[in-house]
């Protein structure tokens, strides 16, 4: 305990193991809003980098989880245990984009900004009572069917 | 600290979902189309960024550079292993053939084309559920990975959560892009008669689709429970509560003031 300086022991106590749930959200919006700023070539590039690094994860799995295991179960294990995880560790640590990373960060910016009360009632009933028609029909009908 | 503020919160999970909060809370941000626009051109950009990206994996680093073997492909220069199609599918259908010839060589090949014979051929139905399950994951891998301050946190929680959704078979685009596009290279469509079109439509949107649904679920749940501990919402209150001409503020919202 004797090398450690003045000052030291308080902060490593200060310092949390993780943010809190509303923080994160915080950092989620302020992310979508960094990345609405992006021009659109640094936003292909970008997302150009995250395929590349998903790509290379996936191609990984198929190369040694196409060929391992004797049971679908094993196979499925090594598949997705090694290679598409590694990708997208890499995504997160470098920065670059993934489009359902963006479709996360997005509805939250746009549950944020409140995006729907701005739709016009005539756009959005409609479209609302056809989707839920769609679903009851889905669920009703369809998923209930004699064979 | 924080394991108090998760209990309140929780708590008071139902009411701003059900009581539809989420789109008439008083927040502190005016909406403009600009928001939509930019929402919009991200989605678009992004997804032909990635797939962009996972073409170039495709066909210079796996299928050019000949680590995934071509089984039989007719835009291929290379020549192909089998010489006609009608050989390929009796190989890769006999049993003790070409898909587990030579320690299993090929098997990665006959995988994938398998795999993107199925993919492609997926009801819609099946595919945006696929598509949900699974970016509900991801976003979830998002969320831990942005919870977590050090390195080896956030590699643990996005692996255990990539583990999941892939292992139980879930539609992540991105990976379908990748998979998808170097089958169809390497002869899934003439093994299975599928084409670049089958793909886009039976597979690309409804999964792409999916996987918004499933980020928008996990979004709505997250943004309902906490978007009451903001600051910016915690500051707008108080604004509103304070009375005018007084310096006092009457009692805003307690849970919000624990965060």
């Amino acid at each position: 305990m004797s090398g450690i300086q003045p000052g030291s022991v308080s902060m490593s106590l200060s310092r949390r193991a993780q943010f809190t749930n509303p923080e994160v959200l915080e950092q989620f919006i302020a992310g979508a809003k960094k990345k609405a700023q992006y021009g659109h070539l640094k936003l292909f590039f970008l997302s150009v980098l995250g395929g590349l690094f998903l790509g290379l994860g996936a191609l990984m799995s198929s190369q040694v989880g196409g060929r391992w295991g004797g049971t679908t179960g094993q196979n499925n294990l090594m598949f997705g245990g090694f290679g598409i995880p590694f990708g997208l560790m890499m995504i997160v640590f470098t920065g670059a984009e993934l489009v359902t990373g963006n479709y996360l960060m997005f509805a939250i910016l746009m549950l944020h900004v409140r995006v729907i009360s701005q739709i016009p009632p005539t756009v959005y009933r409609p479209v609302r009572d056809c989707l839920s028609a769609l679903l009851v029909m889905y669920v009703v009908v369809y998923t209930t069917k004699s064979k | 600290m924080y394991t108090t503020s998760n209990i309140t919160s929780t708590g008071n999970c139902y009411t701003p979902i059900l009581a539809t909060d989420l789109f008439l809370s008083p927040l502190s941000q005016e909406p403009t189309p600009k928001h939509f626009y930019e929402t919009m051109r991200s989605f678009i950009i992004s997804w032909y960024g990635n797939w962009c990206g996972t073409l170039l994996v495709a066909s210079c680093l796996a299928w050019q550079s000949g680590v995934v073997a071509t089984a039989y492909s007719s835009f291929d220069e290379k020549p192909p292993v089998f010489d006609t199609v009608a050989e390929m599918k009796a190989a890769m259908t006999g049993t003790g053939t070409w898909c587990s010839d030579g320690k299993f060589a090929n098997s990665n090949a006959c995988f994938l084309i398998k795999s993107t014979v199925m993919r492609l051929n997926m009801d819609w139905d099946v595919a945006v559920t696929r598509g949900i399950a699974c970016n509900f994951l991801v976003s979830t891998a998002l969320w831990l990975a942005q919870l977590s301050q050090e390195q080896i946190s956030k590699i643990f929680s996005i692996w255990i959560c990539i583990v999941m959704f892939i292992s139980s078979g879930f539609e992540h685009i991105v990976v379908n892009q990748l998979l998808c596009s170097l089958g169809m290279m390497i002869g899934a469509k003439d093994y299975g008669g599928v084409t670049w079109g089958d793909m886009m439509g039976n597979n690309f949107i409804p999964v792409s689709f999916g996987n918004f649904i499933g980020a928008a679920v996990l979004a709505m749940i997250m943004y309902g429970c906490y978007h009451r501990e903001l600051p910016e919402y915690i500051a707008k209150q108080k604004e509103i509560h304070t009375v005018k001409g007084g310096d006092v503020a009457i009692a805003m919202d307690d849970k919000a003031g624990k965060a």
